[in-house]
């Protein structure tokens, strides 16, 4: 009774995975930008390269990279819709159904946003799927930190990123075993439409809440009892530190995606 | 007849990293009738093989079957489990709404009256506490009427997960009070670490280790074997020590559904004879 799967952190030993969280981000900041700026498909092609080679050196399997774009396959078939089928009298020369035609031009942009897109799930997942969702609240962390100048409590917020994530587990977990009891009493969960299979999920949500608040009340004073204050600086028992490796991939990354966005 | 399980193994997370053998070929029976005290260490597959023969878990090989047939869909209908810590699960506004759930679910013509019954059954009165919220109630309370809600269901077979943990003298006594009257209308098997308070109404303890039987018997049988519990890695329950210490010392054995007295009875007995 697998509903609930969140977070798709896959951990392999891999150079990718060793990789600081930080450096990660950056890339994906980078490659993003240079996404968006190019206009020509042979920068894709680069980028696609590059995606590729880190893909073989995650030692991911390459159906867990690919299930992202299945995710995003309604999105990418309208783009391509929108861009290419045109509505009324066809030009001479041109695949036509009646009043719809396919307008070529057209095409040739849409598979270019498609493309885009494509990557940019690609890029974005291979971020999740090679880093554990607490090193990302680590990293985001760190990268926040000058905000901290402002006002901004990014310790508290990091902290709360942080526990949050620590109880997705736990809290997918119960869910599970709440359902399963239900069910052992004849719920069914599958049964019916959207409104009856929402109206299902009462008994599973409520309980889930209510056990959610009581761990969240004891959990709290069990902080507090260990003299967690908010906005206090902490320093943390794992140190992020970037290595050569890290900086190698940073600066190749940056030159290469800046390279791209401003000549391509 | 009865509540068999032939031959069943259980693998979870099957062809990844966590991959973990619960059940390994476990064959279990619990008949009408009869309570079944089921132990093992923490992780030994316990709960798996109750959530297995209540249908919830479907198994690799082997298979389930009651009464000579296979479950029914869904299984509420014959079989009833009551999870680990079952007060987590309740939802319902009144206590008496929640016990009605499940009757209301497999279209039970009158829920309420078969709710108000199961709330009898298990010492708590439906015109008290049927109308109070199930967020109100004591640990005990909620735990009786998380029973109550699968008692309710009417099933021939009731399977209970740890009813007593976290109860107090007075709580566990109520639970062990439950079984021994639900014994008449069903058959029972209880999972748990503490299974001293069971064992005067168990008629067979089962004990499991690594997802397997080592062990299964009656309390007899433990005692005239009980390297064969320990193998389990678990500890006699202390009445039964004292009759394997008695018997090694030469006293008779105290029969199958003996408590405390009982025991104390037959030693003295035996004593005043040799005397
Ligand atoms: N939903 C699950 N997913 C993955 N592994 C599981 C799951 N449930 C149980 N296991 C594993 O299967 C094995 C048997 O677990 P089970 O819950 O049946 O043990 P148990 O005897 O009930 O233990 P306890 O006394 O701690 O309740 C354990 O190794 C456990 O980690
Ligand atoms: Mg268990």
């Amino acid at each position: 009774m697998r509903v609930l799967s969140i977070g798709q952190y896959i951990p392999t030993d891999s150079p990718v995975h060793g990789l600081d969280p930080r450096t990660k981000l950056g890339v994906v900041a980078l490659v993003t930008v240079a996404l968006f700026s190019v206009t020509r498909f042979e920068a894709f092609a680069v980028l696609a390269g590059l995606l590729v080679l880190a893909v073989r050196l995650s030692r991911l399997p390459v159906r867990s990279v690919l299930r992202g774009i299945k995710a995003v396959g309604v999105i990418l078939a309208i783009t391509l819709a929108a861009h290419s089928l045109r509505w009324g009298s066809p030009p001479a020369g041109v695949p036509s159904a009646g009043s719809l035609w396919l307008d070529p031009a057209g095409a040739m942009t849409g598979v270019f946003f498609a493309v885009r897109i494509v990557l940019l799930v690609v890029t974005t997942s291979m971020l999740t799927l090679t880093t554990s969702p607490v090193a990302l609240a680590d990293g985001l962390e760190r990268l926040m930190r000058p905000l901290a100048v402002f006002g901004v409590p990014v310790g508290d917020v990091a902290m709360m990123l942080t526990v949050a994530l620590r109880f997705i587990p736990t809290t997918a977990y119960e869910a599970e075993q709440i359902m399963m009891a239900q069910a052992a009493r004849g719920a069914r969960f599958d049964q019916g439409g959207p409104i009856r299979r929402a109206k299902a999920l009462v008994p599973v949500l409520v309980p889930l809440f209510v056990n959610l608040f009581r761990r969240a009340d004891v959990l709290a004073i069990a902080m507090e009892s260990r003299c967690y204050a908010s906005g206090r600086r902490r320093t943390r028992m794992k140190e992020l530190v970037m290595r050569a490796s890290d900086w190698f991939v940073l600066i190749g990354s940056a030159v290469l995606c800046v390279g791209l966005a401003l000549v391509m | 007849m009865g509540l068999t399980a032939s031959e069943i193994s259980v693998t979870y997370n099957r062809g990844t990293v966590a991959q973990q053998r619960a059940l390994d070929g476990v064959s279990f029976c619990i008949e009408a009738g009869e309570v079944v005290v089921v132990v093992g260490v923490t992780g030994s597959g316990k709960s798996t093989l109750l959530k297995s023969l209540a249908g919830l878990v479907k198994p690799d090989s082997g298979s389930v079957a009651v009464d000579g047939a296979p479950l029914p869909d869904p299984p509420a209908r014959a079989v009833g489990i009551v999870f680990q810590n079952p007060e987590r699960q309740l939802f319902g506004e009144t206590v008496l709404d929640d016990v009605a759930f499940g009757p209301r679910m497999l279209g039970d013509p009158d829920p309420i009256s078969a709710a108000e019954q199961a709330l009898a059954r298990v010492g708590l009165d439906p015109a008290t506490f049927g109308q109070r919220s199930p967020f109100s109630l004591s640990g005990g309370e909620a735990r009786r009427a998380a029973i109550a809600g699968i008692l309710a269901l009417g099933a021939r077979y009731v399977l209970l997960d740890e009813p007593t943990v976290g109860l107090d003298g007075s709580g566990r006594r109520a639970v062990v009070e439950i079984v021994r009257r639900e014994r008449e209308r069903c058959g029972i098997a209880v999972v748990t670490h503490h299974p001293d308070p069971f064992l005067p109404v168990a008629s067979r303890i089962v004990a499991l280790r690594d997802g397997r039987v080592v062990f299964s018997g009656t309390t007899e049988d433990a005692v005239r074997h009980p390297e064969q519990y320990v193998s389990a890695g678990l500890q006699l329950p202390e009445l039964l020590e004292i009759q394997v210490e008695a018997l090694r010392r030469g006293a008779p054995l105290a029969r199958v559904g003996s408590t405390a007295e009982d025991v104390a009875s037959v030693l003295l007995d035996a004593r005043r004879r040799s005397s």
